[in-house]
């Protein structure tokens, strides 16, 4: 394998979870297409995005896993979750009951991700205020008391969008900055992209490049 | 774990046949398991390895334990590849050739080697898939399909007719309806809406799927709607064009997949077991690999398994891999050897490039959605079954997993020669036991 230049200097891995039809995919279009899809189909299993974004001067690739909503797919998703470095948890704020389950898939984040992973709430579909269901002020409560970042966010208007995916970004960067997060621990979440490789897990990934998959 | 790799190289290099005592694998397996404990704790907390070991999919370890009454895992020898020729799909002509003047169809067993081999041409699709997928029996004269059509009729009305019925208060106490219709509602919405048959904005084939889905869940209120029988819907809507014969014949399909959408999941869980055991059969350094790369529970293959390929093929391409399977030949499981078919045209990569577990997942499976040859796939997985009929010592889980008795490797060995009906080819559908009249049905 060549030493070709990366283009980006760490791969974060995010996972999107949540309620069935809160939006998660629309989300993640949203964020890799810049644009509203509302026939996206339902997820089954996983799907795949990425992007490059920048934080502090250091470009960072988010490979983006989202997963499948229903409740009887949990066993399979559940999965996926290793090795996240930061998860987006989603609940629609025109439906209670996707609000009502977070603590449970709260509890799947926390337990199969390792302990620095940065979870973001978002409370999507802020566009539809008429149908308000939950409110902004509950809901912050609710990420103040577990820890969360949180932002409510519109897939459809793109509103916070960009930012949801960046704060996690800026909190995990943060965290690797101050020695928090280990960059060497398996399940990390992160991939360090120096333009000399170092370390035995970073000669083993797949290099990016225009043929092949490009995750 | 990369040592682990290149033992299996060297175990390849020394012959085909070498046996590796149990024993030692056991033993292996074992040191396996304390070194993956050892990192698991390094980089995991203790919660995620008892799930990831246990909880995740319960039932899934049973193939890394080996079957009891197994003393020795032997290195099958399954000898080459043979080639297999494929054929025209079945035309207007040939259907119709096959009913005498009554409309009972003729040598079943031909017709379905013919689709099995050929597909369908499209013309035909519309009444040959209510035979495959067991709506209308085989034997059944043009008069008993009409009855047995009206009598569905009056059943799918009555249904629909039940839910169509609640009111909007009875609803508000009926949070199970009421998740249910949210949940259609919301799938329908994105079901293949590419297409031209359901593009568009009030498209009235939406209103179908939608009404054939909740009369679904009269039918079969326990199991109600899951994820995933939109996109199965789909395909057979489109074919059918009317809304009674596109329900019983997804119900019948519905029939076959069941246990994949069950509560507990049984049904992926067996068979994610089975292919394991087929892929490990077929290349077991490629299934070592797999299970160095903690890819063994072959989690890539769920959305193969739990739609049958609907979302990796294009929608034409669906329509003729599932009328072939539902001919239940050559072997029973055949969709197995379809994911065989697919990962041996990929395991080569995976292995050279050393890909992990994000990576086989994302790259190569995933991202194979709409790129795969589905004639490529049938020649190859109809192979792969040849070959395995042809070996002499297969291990019995194996031919209990696609039920090969050994009257059907004679059959095998002439492939010329339509198979009998064999009972053990209807074993997980309603094909083959067909009632003498439409009367039991109606």
């Amino acid at each position: 394998m060549a030493t070709a230049p990366y283009n980006y200097s760490y791969i974060f891995k995010y996972i999107i979870i949540g309620d069935m039809g809160v939006g998660k995919s629309c989300l993640l279009h949203q964020f890799t297409e810049k644009k509203f899809m509302a026939d996206c189909p339902h997820t089954i299993g996983v799907e795949f995005g990425t992007r490059i974004i920048e934080v502090s001067g250091q470009k960072i690739k988010l490979q983006i896993w989202d997963t499948a909503g229903q409740e009887r797919f949990r066993a399979v998703t559940r999965s996926y979750y290793r090795g996240a470095a930061g998860a987006l948890m989603v609940y629609d704020i025109t439906r209670r009951s996707t609000y009502n389950h977070l603590s449970s898939w709260l509890t799947d984040a926390r337990n199969l991700t390792n302990p620095n992973t940065v979870i973001i709430l978002i409370g999507n579909k802020a566009d539809l205020e008429a149908q308000r269901d939950v409110t902004y002020e509950e809901a912050k409560q609710f990420a103040e008391e577990n820890g969360l970042l949180f932002l409510e966010a519109s897939a459809k208007t793109g509103e916070n969008v960009e930012d949801a995916f960046l704060e996690a970004a800026k909190k995990i960067y943060q965290n690797i900055q101050d020695g928090s997060l280990d960059l060497n621990a398996a399940e990390s979440g992160v991939q360090h992209k120096p333009s000399a490789p170092q370390g035995g897990r970073l000669t083993s990934e797949p290099q990016p490049q225009k043929e092949g998959c490009g995750c | 774990m990369k040592k682990r790799v290149e033992r299996v190289k060297r175990e390849k290099e020394r012959g085909e046949s070498e046996r590796v005592k149990k024993k030692g694998k056991r033993k292996r397996w074992k040191e396996r398991e304390e070194r993956n404990r050892a990192e698991e704790q390094t980089r995991r907390p203790p919660e995620e390895v008892a799930d990831l070991l246990g909880e995740v999919i319960p039932g899934l370890d049973i193939n890394q334990q080996e079957e009891p009454g197994f003393e020795v895992i032997t290195r099958i020898d399954l000898g080459p590849r043979p080639a297999v020729s494929r054929r025209d799909p079945v035309s207007v002509e040939e259907w119709t050739k096959h009913q005498d003047p009554e409309g009972r169809v003729q040598r079943v067993a031909q017709l379905k080697q013919a689709i099995f081999k050929g597909g369908l041409c499209h013309a035909v699709r519309k009444e040959a898939w209510k035979f495959l997928l067991g709506y209308f029996p085989w034997n059944s004269t043009t008069e008993e399909r009409k009855a047995l059509q009206r009598s569905r009729t009056d059943e799918y009305f009555r249904m629909k007719l039940q839910w169509k019925s609640v009111s909007e208060e009875q609803e508000r106490r009926n949070s199970r309806l009421r998740d249910y219709r949210s949940l259609i509602e919301k799938d329908v919405n994105r079901t293949d809406r590419t297409n031209r048959f359901y593009e568009g904005i009030d498209n009235p084939g939406l209103v179908l799927l939608n009404d054939i889905l909740m009369t679904y869940c009269m039918y079969d209120f326990d199991l109600g709607y899951v994820q995933g029988m939109s996109d199965l819907l789909s395909p057979i809507l489109y074919v059918m064009e009317n809304e009674v014969d596109a329900f019983w014949c997804f119900a019948f399909y519905m029939d076959q997949l069941h246990q994949n959408f069950e509560e507990q999941m049984q049904g992926m869980k067996t068979q994610l077991v089975q292919l394991g055991s087929l892929l490990r059969l077929l290349d077991l350094a490629f299934w070592n690999y797999l299970e160095s790369q903690d890819s063994g529970f072959l989690y890539f293959c769920f959305r193969w398994l739990l739609i049958r390929f609907k979302r990796e093929l294009s929608f034409q391409d669906v329509l003729r891999l599932w009328e072939v399977m539902w001919t239940e030949l050559p072997c029973e499981n055949f969709h197995l050897l379809v994911c065989c078919a697919i990962l041996d045209s990929e395991k080569q990569k995976i292995m050279e490039e050393n890909y992990g577990f994000n990576e086989i997942l994302k790259c190569h499976i995933n991202e194979l959605s709409m790129k795969l040859d589905i004639d490529e796939i049938l020649h190859k997985a109809e192979g792969i079954c040849l070959q395995i009929q042809n070996c002499k010592d297969l291990p019995r889980s194996v031919s209990s997993i696609l039920g090969l008795s050994s009257d059907s490797l004679l059959d095998s060995s002439e492939p010329r020669r339509p198979p009998p009906q064999r009972p053990d080819a209807c074993s997980n559908g309603h094909h083959g036991h067909f009632p003498q009249t439409s009367a039991s049905v109606s």
